[in-house]
């Protein structure tokens, strides 16, 4: 029988229809077969965090439950985010499709890079759980799953998207330190931080943040700076994130005038506005430098390297360092090129990095309570605090580093609350105002500070702030007398916490 | 049992009828000095453009001074003006212009032209110092015509400064629920002036008192030349401190910044920097500077290194313009300099209010903490800023950079305006072929080539408007 023309093609369509579905059913199945294998490695954490309020540090912010997601890496440590860890006072975890709750603590956290790795007492926890490994190197487009516990349900989500930016950028849980990271359009949301995110069965990235003002912008953290923090623990002990304390001003090498005028015959390299005292690149960088290469990279006018395929921030090259390391740059200074190398240190400033302590220092006399000022303090403010500041306080948070006039400074000091007493009442107004000086010495930092005052017996002391015009005339002798009164009076443990470098969340020894 | 009493009820009426007559509602049009502005103020942050014209109807008061009579009213009501006119008869109107005006008090003396009789408008003349709680009336005027007569209550004196002043000055203050006052409402006491309204909020207002006004026209009345209100030098702080008026600045010789004040003026000092007053129990030194005039001298009893010791001081004339930030404008437009892409203003509190009735918070914090503390840590000449960059071939790299204050300009640091405009004049000839601006707060250096700065200039300004 012969078929007309048009059936021949209808049935054609079916049965093309039919195999790409069988087809698609197939690769489908392949591409989330994975799941299936990776999955006994997930963890949903559960933890039960108190944070201290550093205004008032005696004082601790109420508790707050949280979950988020973790991986096993091996060697008995579970990966997950230090924002979903930080000042926990508890944490369980629950491996997949399993009905049990184990204790687990924090045995290294990097707020820096937003990456913690716990653990558990009982190391059998971890028999015949199978290490999930990193996949080196990535290209946009790449296929990637989500997977973990957000919000919404109690199950294993599974969410599919692809690598959709290299990008450089603040991590938002320091709200300070500037990192690679990749932008993926399949959804992150709360819950699924610290939870891997895959490309077949190897982990591309660890799910950290994501963006609420536009649709599907999610963030991983990518495998590089991950290595880096592993490899930075392996000595047990986090030295941090290196970083330079440079400063520099993009695409005015673009500019002909800007060439001729430091002698740059070719359009590349960037400027240097500003290095920051005490950095890694001090005294080898100086303002007016031109940045012309960052180890083996060209550094084009945009600031920006080829690297991990992408052009990104030449800064990226960081997230490959270890404190100790060097970094060799080529420059052009007094229109001569040159070769710096710079030894990579531990970054402080005045806002160092964010310090989330199990208390926060403190001492006051007579009621009047000093603290640092840190970025933690600053913090307290709550959401949106760098624009709910006072103007002078945002001043020193963002300007102090350039101003010569705190270049002395190692750790601003303010007089963060009065407890309330007839011997501290003229003293109210100082409330917020940051120490300059005392008895015309300059004050230099928390330790400084106390130190001074506790060496002080004679009757009359001058403190002087960077913020008020007046100066603050005590009686040290008496209000001394008075801290013991007022200790009890307002049900304060201490007078003083001068030092504190336990972490705030919970660790081996507190389990034990 | 209540006895009625005919002659009580006369004397009633007779007292009535007297206080009605004392405090009687002027007619809007002929009585009162009602004046139509029509200003344009610059737009600070666009300072080639200017903004919509307002209008507005301030009141302008006839005070009766040594036989003579001045038209004041409030120096922002008038500021920025384009015309005044008042209107003498229902289709009559004439022409005001400013005698004189001093925004650090924020007075204005107005002149009529044509002259014409004005004998139907209410003259004030200045009340004494007025005791507090005592009753006074508040004559507002809310469009034209239309004037209302209130009572009203003087509950405190304070201290306050003008909007556009870095000096404090003792001021009146009634509670008050009513709208803001926006049209210098005249407080008045039977035909005596107590004050002039300059200020208010949700909950009080706060006038500048008749004394104030009588030492700006006792200038005018003696020699016809304005001599402005006196200045110490320093401040004396609620402590009763010597303190530099920008904190670390530089003191006259005969004191100490750890000194302590015990009298102003031969009058013993309390606490808060007050001294006792008959009327008011209590009031501010300030009160007593006021009184003196530029180069007069004043006597000051302080207490250093624990000694007693008597000076005396020579007055300075109050200029709030003289330090890093400018309080008041001189001028009708805001002075700026367009150079290759940039323009370069002087940092003011004007630029600084337009982020709003919350700018002391909301304004980006290096430039408030020019304003607020530069002086103090050291910075001199005007804080000049590069406020905009227009984007163009010569400013590529810089057309991100929003309010960067300049460090120097070719090295020269601590310039002032006049002198940054001359040194750019200047510079156009000179053999060297770019100019660096350097920026503080790590904002680096802006390099511009100084020929191409010319046409960009011609460009930018042809492109633009200007």
């Amino acid at each position: 029988m012969i078929l007309p023309k048009h059936s021949i093609q209808l049935v054609a369509c079916i049965f093309i229809l039919t195999l790409s579905n069988y087809q698609g059913k197939a690769r489908n199945k392949t591409s989330l077969d994975f799941v299936r294998k990776v999955r006994p490695s997930l963890y949903k954490i559960y933890t039960t965090s108190q944070g201290v309020d550093y205004r008032h540090p005696w004082k601790f912010s109420p508790l707050k439950r949280s979950t988020g997601t973790g991986f096993y890496i091996g060697k008995n440590l579970i990966m997950t985010n230090a924002h979903v860890v930080t000042n926990a006072k508890s944490i369980f975890v629950q491996r997949d499709k399993k009905a049990h709750l184990e204790r687990a603590y924090v045995e290294f956290i990097a707020h820096d890079s937003d990456l913690a790795v716990l653990s558990v007492l009982d190391k059998k926890y971890f028999e015949n759980v199978r290490a999930l490994k990193f996949q080196e190197g990535f290209k946009l487009n790449t296929v990637s799953h989500t997977i973990g516990f957000p919000r919404g349900g109690e199950q294993l989500s599974v969410t599919k998207g692809i690598i959709s930016r290299v990008a450089y950028n603040t991590y938002v849980h320091s709200g300070m330190s500037k990192h690679t990271l990749l932008q993926v359009d399949s959804a992150i949301n709360p819950g699924n931080s610290g939870g891997p995110v895959f490309h077949k069965e190897k982990v591309i990235g660890v799910a950290f943040q994501s963006k609420h003002d536009g649709q599907n912008i999610g963030y991983m953290i990518p495998p590089h700076v991950v290595n880096r923090f592993l490899e930075d623990i392996k000595d047990g002990y986090y030295d941090t994130h290196p970083t330079t304390g440079l400063f520099i001003n993009k695409w005015t090498l673009g500019n002909k005038a800007v060439r001729e005028y430091y002698g740059q015959t070719t359009v590349e390299g960037v400027e240097v506005t500003f290095v920051e005292k005490n950095s890694s690149a001090h005294i080898h960088i100086q303002e007016g430098d031109i940045l012309l290469k960052i180890d083996e990279y060209p550094i084009g006018v945009d600031g920006k390297i080829y690297f991990l395929n992408e052009r990104v921030d030449f800064r990226a090259i960081f997230d490959l360092k270890q404190i100790g390391q060097s970094i060799n740059f080529v420059i052009l200074r007094n229109k001569q090129k040159k070769k710096v190398s710079v030894e990579l240190k531990p970054y402080t400033s005045h806002f160092s990095s964010f310090k989330n302590k199990r208390q926060g220092r403190f001492v006051h006399y007579g009621g009047i309570v000093f603290t640092p000022l840190t970025t933690d303090w600053l913090r307290m403010a709550g959401d949106n605090w760098k624009k709910k500041i006072n103007p002078f306080l945002n001043y020193l948070f963002y300007y102090s580093k350039f101003d010569p006039s705190f270049s002395h400074i190692e750790e601003f000091v303010i007089v963060s609350e009065l407890l309330p007493h007839p011997a501290n009442s003229p003293y109210r107004k100082f409330k917020h105002a940051v120490v300059e000086s005392l008895n015309d010495k300059k004050v230099t930092s928390f330790s400084h500070f106390y130190q001074l005052v506790d060496q002080k017996t004679n009757n009359f002391s001058k403190i002087k702030f960077f913020n008020r015009k007046e100066s603050l005339i005590i009686n040290l002798p008496t209000l001394k007398k008075l801290t013991k009164e007022i200790t009890k009076l307002y049900g304060l443990k201490k007078a003083r916490v001068l030092t504190n470098n336990l972490d705030g969340s919970v660790v081996k020894g507190d389990l034990k | 049992m209540k006895i009625f009493s005919p002659l009580k009820l006369f004397l009633k009426l007779i007292l009535i009828f007297s206080f009605q007559q004392s405090h009687a509602k002027p007619h809007a049009s002929t009585q009162i000095l009602q004046l139509e502005v029509y200003k344009q103020t610059p737009n600070f942050k666009t300072p080639w453009q200017k903004n919509p014209i307002t209008r507005s109807f301030p009141i302008a008061v006839k005070i009766k001074y040594k036989n003579k009579f001045y038209f004041v009213t409030l120096a922002q009501a008038v500021k920025d003006f384009k015309s005044i006119q008042i209107r003498t008869a229902p289709s009559e109107q004439k022409q005001v212009t400013v005698k004189w005006i001093d925004q650090e008090v924020n007075l204005a003396v107005l002149t009529i032209s044509p002259q014409f009789n004005h004998d139907s408008i209410i003259s004030f003349e200045l009340a004494p110092e007025v005791a507090l709680n005592r009753e006074v009336r508040l004559l507002q005027a809310h469009t034209i015509k239309s004037v209302t007569v209130k009572k009203t209550i003087i509950r405190n004196i304070e201290l306050d400064s003008s909007n556009f002043s870095a000096y404090k000055f003792v001021h009146y203050v009634t509670n008050s629920k009513e709208p803001p006052c926006r049209s210098a409402e005249a407080l008045f006491y039977k035909q005596q002036l107590v004050g002039l309204c300059h200020k208010s909020n949700k909950n009080q207002k706060k006038f500048i008192p008749s004394f104030t006004i009588k030492n700006m026209l006792n200038d005018f009345s003696e020699n016809a030349t304005y001599k402005g209100f006196s200045d110490l030098g320093f401040e004396i702080t609620e402590k009763r401190q010597i303190l530099s008026f920008d904190h670390v600045g530089v003191l006259p010789s005969s004191l100490q910044g750890d000194d302590f004040a015990i009298s102003f003026d031969n009058k013993k000092l309390l606490k808060r920097g007050n001294i006792e007053h008959k009327l008011w129990g209590r009031v501010n030194y300030r009160y007593y500077l006021h009184k003196k005039k530029p180069n007069e001298k004043v006597n000051l009893t302080i207490k250093q290194n624990g000694l007693s010791k008597k000076i005396t001081l020579k007055l300075k004339k109050q200029n709030s313009n003289s330090g890093l930030v400018r309080y008041y404008r001189k001028t009708k437009t805001e002075p700026y300099i367009l150079y290759g892409g940039l323009v370069i203003q002087r940092l003011s509190l004007e630029l600084l209010t337009h982020w709003g009735r919350e700018w002391r918070s909301k304004a980006p914090s290096q430039l408030l903490y020019l304003l607020n503390l530069g002086k103090s840590r050291g910075l001199k000449g005007h804080a000049l800023m590069i406020s905009q960059v227009f984007s163009d071939e010569t400013t590529r790299g810089y057309d991100k950079l929003k309010y960067a204050v300049i460090h120097s300009v070719d090295n020269k640091k601590e310039l002032k305006f006049k002198e940054l405009k001359d040194l750019l004049q200047s510079t156009k000839n000179e053999s060297k072929s770019s100019l660096r601006f350097k920026l503080m707060h790590g904002n680096g250096s802006i390099i511009i080539n100084k020929k191409e700065a010319q046409e960009v200039t011609k460009r930018i300004s042809n492109i633009y408007s200007f």
